[in-house]
């Protein structure tokens, strides 16, 4: 063993030691420019010479024997390096101002939570800080990625106060299984269900891992890439710290779907029941509808509804004429977010000890709805010798509490609001009681549809999480080329669920229907709507009944001896053993009897009750192998075996192979070394094999279950089988090569990072729909293979720098493009039917998935213009599904700017994304109802369809110039082939580019002010900006296409599908951090 | 170093052992559901969901094209059955009978693996029979000799409706005589029959007699259906006393999804006090209204439907009643009711949460033994008790009977013994047998399709109005069959005021003679549904039947 040679897996001891003479001992604390803080870790060498050290965690660094005039060089993650001349007397301080574009030696935190240089990294990688990440007061951990790193798609499923997101990293690999990121907080994967219920502010650093070959050590659960993500582990300069921020957001309504505000209601009555003005023939008012197909606001009072409370009671009378604002607008509020956090950190990297807490508190758009979220963490770390003993344990409770939907169908609120004319204040309605004059379920102006406020005030859906994440994590070091770890990790939640709604007592006048409307309180003969309560109870991650609880050992032996000067090595040998689990009992009553009291045991009817549970167990064992040459060239090959109890005894042992290189080829070639304009170039290939069990436990076994319709009678119980037939499941197999390279100019004033990547995920676990004929009407297969590839680029531009220049200045982009095809299903099955969203979406073989499929009008061949009838004008239908466009976004450009002078930074981060569709099935409501700002194209006015043709007697296409509607109004929109439920897919199905503004933040750092102070050692205030603003195309009537879905939640593969969902919000405000 | 190897590798070993306890990775018993069913179990079950099918809502688009009931003026139901501009996506009579069929067929199975269960056996033939009965009058080819063995036949092929007829009865007869007293008894995991197996027997008859009474207008065939059926004929028929309804217990409540009668289910009143969609959603239509008042049936008439909510009238047939005003709404028409000034489903169809379900009703089973002896294809004499005749008045009593109409004995009697065409016997046996209105008598390979007689009208117009409710694709088959009720045609449902906007509604003078392949054949099974004929929902016919557009 070669006695002056050290090499370290970690960042924290990379030095190496030789001994000068003549020399004497620096010594120095590294500070942060920015805010004063001691920085840990920073590696200070004498220039020229291997001699170096790196500083405490209080900033200080002791480096003996350095000779009189060297050069000390100051080398810090995301810090400019900063040369300085060694003094002949007194201490060396530096300070050290951040900055991206240090090359080659950012460390990343690798598979494992090993921290790798990134010139030893031969995949795609991106490394952001918390702080990067927070700037804008995030309350969920991942969405300040949102357009920061190439081949990242974050996407929200639902709005409001619990929005759910969906995170993949280079678009979708499985057909129909699981397509999100791995993420793994400190070495281990977090439940999915468990990222809504982390303080973003604990987090220190994001490692983005774009591809397969990242995570084949995290095996089946990594092969949609992993996002590793490393919490704060002490303080700076080992003297207890105490930070504080606070932050207050407005998060206002913005993106709804275009209404109309020039029509009010009518539903096509005839003339017999007032829907036609017997004078004029004309289409009039109709006081109860809930379709807005009447005519034209003119100002003139009408009333709304039946007489309040009897025959002679008041009529609500207003004047035919918008009130301003569309009701969506009127009804949604700006909601506020509040979070406070205080942290309490203290100690250094071996032997530390952190306290953090936050408060998240939002309000949303819906009046009532509320978010808020607890959580506390305590870490504390501390080393006996060659023995090192960590814990962690956060607790988070949350409690959501939102609208439900009405008493009648069950509502949404949003589907409630489209049913209201432009004409109507809903501040009449905003007293739902029944003391309310016309706010009340009795009195209600609409005949069909209910008062919002009523699910406000009555339907309520009261979530509560419990999540509690601990882990143990003990190292022994008895040599220095060994590290044996032992990790136990226990992530376990529980959930409770209670969704009420309160009984609706009609007034006999109501149930007698004043109008002869066929009324909503005709539909309930009693008059009664009883009130109804569902509790579901389960425990697993947490996030309902499907979330899963983790415990988990891993045992890892890093071997890393020196063989040579030239090599360094690196072996490692681990296993993981995991059990998830999950279990929940829901109980319910429908026929509550005592009025305002929410419990099973006063219940007039039978009480619902259900139970599941689910575990699943893996074992693995798996092995790394790194070897680096020269300090520019390594190669990396890992391989892991797993057994998964999902599977069947013949198909659960399986192996993962990865191989990976990178070249950093202006170190090796000479010729290339100290270049002026090519300051860094690494050249890196990764290949591996990845998969993952897409079938859920018990799933490969046909089953009997309940048959529906009321069994079991008594004892009589009735079972029928499965309409799935089972088959024996293997895992699915992604295959993935990926070249890429990094480049720096002008000693890293320009950084570039392009990586080019292909995978094949084969044996895709399909249900395959089958002809019911078959006695099933689907089969679980492992059949057909999806290919996947594209590019991501990334580039930085640092053109100043705040030290030397004063104004600091960053600006970057990052692209990604995304492709893929089916290449297989089954011979004679064409295509797959994805579940979720619209229920359009398939794999389709030859084309990008997922792709909309559906109906479009027909179409003239050669000029693709529409083909009316020619006797009514009206276009006509193709039967035929075609191809409506994919729903994935082919293109993704992110923008970042940041901006600094003095104690002041801007940044600012824009989205783009282009080439998709998406499919807005809802579109067809809107129009249905005549709420859509789409139906007032024509001024509802009868006329021949825009730029159509139609087919004469020798069927030749004609120009159609002549034959017109016999409608423009609610025949046309809503009975014909134009909107409704007659209308083909393709109305509904437009472009989902958009433009966003992502973030725009103004920070004033206030350090300087605040020097001299004796508690307060860091200043910061920020205004803060998210989703500022949205440009989509002209022809999207229909909102943001950003939200997939039909709801919170909707983990399916189907995207750009927005369901009736709360518009989402733009969010701005401020926030302020202290530190003492 | 080497003392390191040695102590890591025991480690891991050590701690993957411990992992590796027995059933770690083993999960061949699943917590939540049942790996195996009894056939008491699927018997139940598979019953169950052939009584909702029959029942259930969507056999109801059939009922509004038959002219039972019709779309409300206050909800839009669908736009789709509206104005007819359906596709293969609208209506799937498919898919639930072949998942349901998977459960007699594990019956058939459970009966050919042990002698015991014999029965079962049997009673999983008669409803497969029943079953592909239904499929094929839906969709005239389906796949029979290929289907429910996803093993060998991912994509069935179709087999031709006249050879699946042919092979029902040969599997109706092995059935009959399957049965075994000595084995296990179902019990009364048997919802329709309580395990009385000779029931059985007569639902195999009844059947056979349905399925070869379908192919009437195929003369050439007529001959050896006759011999067929009466080769079982000591079996006997299902009749008013035996009848087919389903009761596992129906109670009212929302358990389980709702523990009510199928029928209640669609068009009653939830237990926590509703209206089921079906209620508020359609309502009378003027076409039956017309037809019962022509009739003097008004008794059944209010049993049907609901006076309307309203005491003034706006538009529309008012029948004079001293407590009731029955209005119908003229299907597509451009002049839509309100559901206050129409009459919603009445009370005799739904009884109770509890009722017993009709599944064949004692008057569809005596209406289809009056043709049967009519028509040669049962022995009877020409009157008293056996006769055409008798059947036929049973036939009404039954249907006044499960309409729970006051008296029903008595009034069926003065009802049917009025001298009406149509409703007395003799004088629908005086009156001229009918043209066949049907444009165009059609003809195919098996001869020419005869004209109706009168008594034959009197039995399908009398069968009709029976119908409504527990029968909507019955009397659509009889309707495709027949041609009548004369009176029913597409010009009849909506004579004036027609909705014109659609190529194909019924307002230009045309209905559907049948339906698409469902959607879902067309994409899991296209290269089968190819090599079928295309299907025009208003020129395609099912091969027993006419063409009912003019």
């Amino acid at each position: 063993m070669k006695k002056l040679l050290l090499v370290s897996l970690c960042f924290l001891m990379l030095c190496i030691t030789q001994v000068y003479a003549q020399n004497r001992t620096v010594t120095g604390t590294v500070t942060s420019k920015e805010d004063g803080l001691p920085i840990p870790g920073v590696t200070v060498k004498v220039k020229g010479s291997t001699l170096g050290a790196q500083t405490t965690a209080s900033g200080k660094f002791i480096l003996p024997n350095v000779p009189a005039n060297a050069t000390l060089v100051f080398t810090y993650v995301g810090y400019v390096q900063i040369e300085q001349a060694v003094k002949p007397t007194g201490a060396i301080d530096v300070s050290m101002e951040s900055n991206n574009t240090q090359l080659g030696e950012v460390v990343v935190t690798g598979t494992l939570g090993r921290k790798v240089e990134e010139k030893a990294t031969g995949y795609a990688s991106t490394h952001l800080s918390g702080t990067e990440t927070n700037e804008s007061a995030e309350t969920n951990l991942l969405t300040g990625l949102t357009g920061k790193v190439a081949g990242l798609n974050v996407s929200t499923t639902g709005t409001g106060v619990d929005a759910a997101i969906k995170i993949d990293l280079r678009g979708q690999r499985s057909i129909n299984g699981n397509n999100a990121a791995l993420i793994v907080v400190d070495g281990v994967p977090l439940p999915n269900g468990d990222i809504s219920s982390i303080d973003p502010n604990t987090i220190e650093s994001y490692d983005i891992l774009n591809g397969g070959s990242a995570g084949v050590l995290y095996g089946s659960e990594a092969s949609n890439g992993v996002i590793v993500i490393t919490t704060k582990k002490g303080s700076a300069n080992g003297k207890p710290t105490v930070t504080y921020s606070n932050s207050v957001q407005a998060m206002q309504p913005a993106y709804y779907p275009k209404i109309q505000t020039q029509y009010g209601q009518n539903g096509g009555e005839n003339l017999s029941e007032g829907g036609i003005n017997a004078l004029s023939g004309l289409f009039q008012q109709v006081p109860y509808e809930n379709q807005l197909y009447g005519p034209a606001f003119d100002g003139h009072m009408v009333t709304e509804g039946a007489p309040a409370g009897s025959p002679t009671g008041p009529t609500l009378t207003l004047p035919y004429s918008s009130v301003g604002k569309n009701p969506f607008q009127q009804f949604y509020q700006t909601g506020i977010i509040e979070q406070n956090n205080i942290a309490v950190s203290s100690g250094n990297a071996d032997d530390y000890f952190n306290m953090s807490a936050q408060n998240a508190l939002q309000h949303g758009n819906v009046p009532g709805d509320v978010n808020n979220r607890y959580s506390a963490t305590f870490k504390g770390g501390k080393r006996y010798g060659i023995f090192k003993a960590e814990y962690s344990l956060t607790y988070t409770n949350t409690e959501v509490n939102q609208a439900g939907g009405s008493y009648f169908q069950n509502q949404p609120i949003a589907e409630l609001l489209l049913q209201i004319p432009a004409n109507i204040p809903l501040s009449y309605f905003k007293d739902s009681s029944n003391t309310s004059l016309y706010g009340n379920t009795s009195d209600f102006y609409d005949a069909y549809a209910t008062n919002p406020y009523w699910n406000v005030a009555n339907s309520r859906s009261i979530t509560t999480r419990n999540v509690l994440l601990a882990n143990v994590n003990l190292t022994l070091s008895p040599t220095k080329y060994l590290d044996i770890n032992y990790k136990l990790t226990d992530n376990i939640g529980f959930y409770d669920n209670r969704t009420t709604k309160a009984e609706v007592d009609f007034t006999p006048y109501s149930v007698k229907d004043p109008l002869g409307a066929g009324n909503v309180p005709s539909g309930t003969p009693g008059g009664i709507i009883p009130a109804t309560v569902s509790d579901t109870q389960a425990t697993g991650d947490g996030s309902g009944t499907t979330g899963l609880s983790r415990l988990q050992q891993d045992v890892i032996v890093s071997l890393h001896p020196t063989l040579s000067k030239d090599f360094k090595t690196n072996l490692l040998l681990g296993s993981t053993i995991w059990d998830q689990h999950e279990k929940f009992v829901q109980a319910g009553a429908t026929q509550l009897f005592v009025t305002g009291l929410y419990n099973l045991n006063y219940n007039g009817g039978t009480p619902t009750a259900n139970e599941g549970s689910t575990t699943i167990n893996q074992i693995s064992y798996f092995g790394d192998a790194t070897i680096g040459y020269k300090d520019y060239a390594f190669i990396d090959g890992s391989i892991r075996h797993e057994a998964d109890s999902r599977l069947s005894t013949n198909n659960q042992n399986y192996w993962y192979p990865g191989v990976s290189g990178s070249f950093v080829f202006t170190d090796a070639i000479d010729a290339l070394k100290n270049n002026k304009v090519l300051s860094y170039g690494k050249l890196r290939v990764a290949y591996s094999i990845t998969g993952q069990v897409n079938v859920n436990a018990y799933q490969i076994n046909n089953t009997y279950s309940t048959t529906g319709g009321g069994f079991p009678f008594g004892s009589l119980p009735g079972l029928s089988a499965s309409t799935t037939n089972y088959t024996n499941i293997v895992p699915e197999r992604v295959t993935e090569i990926e070249f890429g390279t990094e480049l720096g100019f002008f000693d890293n004033v320009i950084h570039g990072s392009f990586t080019y990547y292909k995978q094949n995920d084969r044996n895709q676990t399909l249900s395959i729909g089958t002809s019911p004929s078959t006695g099933y009407s689907a089969e679980l297969l492992n059949v057909g293979q999806l290919q996947s590839s594209g590019f991501e680029a990334g580039l930085t531009v640092s053109p100043l720098t705040k030290a030397k220049n004063r104004v600091g200045l960053d600006v970057g982009a990052t692209l990604t493009n995304t492709e893929s095809k089916v290449i297989s299903l089954l011979p004679n099955i064409p295509q797959f039917n994805i579940s979720g969203g619209s229920g359009n979406q398939y794999a389709i073989v030859g084309q990008p998935f997922p792709e909309v499929k559906g109906t479009d009008y027909q179409r003239d061949p050669a000029t693709g213009q529409v083909v009316v009838s020619s006797t009514t004008g009206l276009p006509l239908t193709n039967q035929t599904q075609i191809e409506l466009g994919r729903t994935s976004p082919e293109w993704m450009l992110g923008l970042h700017a940041d901006v600094s002078y003095k104690f002041l930074s801007f940044n600012v981060v824009a989205e783009y994304r282009t080439g998709y569709v998406a499919d807005y099935t809802n579109g067809s409501t809107f129009v249905f109802g005549g709420a859509s700002a789409y139906t007032t194209q024509n001024g509802r006015e009868p006329g021949i369809y825009p730029n159509s043709v139609y087919v004469n007697s020798a069927g030749a296409y004609v120009p159609n110039t002549n034959i017109s509607t016999a409608d423009g109004n609610y025949k046309y929109w809503q009975n014909s082939t134009v909107g409704g439920t007659n209308a083909p897919t393709s109305p509904f199905v437009t472009s989902g580019a958009f433009w966003k503004i992502r973030e725009a933040n103004l920070g004033f750092n206030l350090n300087q002010f605040v020097k001299n102070s004796k508690y307060i050692k860091g200043l910061k205030f920020s205004l803060t900006g998210r989703n500022l603003f949205i440009w989509v195309p002209k022809t999207n009537f229909w909102g943001d296409p950003e939200v997939s879905g039909t709801g919170n939640g909707d983990t399916s593969n189907a995207t750009s599908s927005p369901g009736l969902t709360n518009p989402s919000a733009r969010i701005f405000g401020a926030k302020l951090d202290v530190t003492f | 170093m080497k003392k390191t190897y040695l102590l890591t590798t025991i480690v891991i070993f050590a701690l993957a052992i411990a992992g590796c306890q027995k059933g770690f990775l083993n999960q061949s018993v699943n917590p939540n559901t049942p790996s195996s069913a009894t056939p008491q179990d699927l018997l139940a079950g598979a019953l169950q969901s052939s009584t909702t099918t029959t029942n259930g809502s969507q056999y109801l688009t059939f009922g509004i094209w038959c002219g039972y009931f019709a779309p409300s003026g206050s909800y839009v139901p669908s736009t789709t059955t509206l104005t007819m501009n359906f596709s293969n996506t609208s209506y799937n009579e498919f898919n639930f009978y072949y998942t349901n069929l998977t459960n007699y067929n594990l019956l058939i199975q459970d009966g050919a693996a042990n002698p015991s269960l014999v029965n079962f056996a049997a009673i999983g033939k008669i409803m497969t029979a029943y079953c592909y009965e239904m499929l094929v009058d839906n969709y005239n080819d389906v796949p029979y000799s290929q289907a429910l063995n996803i093993n060998q036949y991912m994509f069935p092929a179709y087999d031709k409706g006249p050879a699946i007829y042919a092979d029902l009865l040969k599997q109706l007869d092995a059935a009959i005589t399957m049965v075994n007293t000595s084995a296990t008894n179902p019990g009364i995991s048997d919802i329709y029959f309580g395990g009385n197996m000779a029931s059985w027997q007569k639902f195999a008859n009844f059947l056979k007699l349905r399925i070869a009474i379908r192919q009437s207008n195929l003369t050439s065939l007529t001959a050896g259906l006759q011999t067929e059926v009466k080769s079982t004929a000591s079996y006997g028929y299902l009749d008013d006393n035996t009848n087919v309804s389903a009761q596992p217990g129906y109670i009212n409540s929302t358990f389980a999804g709702g523990q009510y009668a199928p029928f209640w289910a669609n068009w009653g009143i939830s237990a926590a006090g509703s209206y089921e969609p079906d209620y508020l959603e359609y309502v009378a239509n003027n076409f039956y209204v017309n037809m019962l008042v022509g009739y003097n049936d008004t008794l059944r008439l209010k049993q049907v439907y609901q006076p309307t909510l309203l005491t003034t009238q706006k538009s529309g047939t008012v029948v004079p009643d001293n407590v009731s005003q029955i209005v119908g709404q003229i299907f597509g028409s451009n002049t839509q009711l309100s559901n206050s000034n129409t009459s919603a489903i009445g009370f005799g169809l739904i009884q109770s949460p509890s009722m017993a379900q009709p599944v064949v009703q004692g008057s569809e089973a005596c209406f289809l033994m009056a043709e049967g002896v009519l028509e040669g294809y049962v022995a009877g004499p020409v009157s008293g008790a056996g006769s055409a005749q008798d059947y036929y008045q049973r036939g009404i009593t039954a249907s006044f009977k499960q309409l729970n109409v006051p008296n029903y004995a008595a009034a069926a009697t003065a009802y049917y013994s009025q001298p009406i065409v149509d409703v007395n016997w003799a004088a629908s046996a005086a009156a001229p047998a009918p043209s066949d209105k049907v444009a165009g008598v059609q003809t195919n390979a098996n001869g020419t399709m005869p004209a109706g007689t009168a008594l034959q009208r009197a039995i399908i117009t009398q069968k009709y109005i029976s119908l409504i409710g527990f029968g909507f694709f019955e009397a659509y088959n009889e309707y495709r069959r027949t041609g009548m009720p004369n009176l029913l045609s597409p010009s009849a449902l909506q004579p004036a005021g027609a909705r014109t906007q659609q190529p194909g509604a019924l307002g230009t003078g045309v209905a559907p003679n049948r339906i698409y392949f469902p959607s879902t054949e067309t994409t899991t099974n296209a290269a089968a549904v190819a090599a079928e004929p295309a299907v025009n929902p208003f020129t395609s016919l099912i091969f027993w039947a006419r063409n009912i557009n003019p």
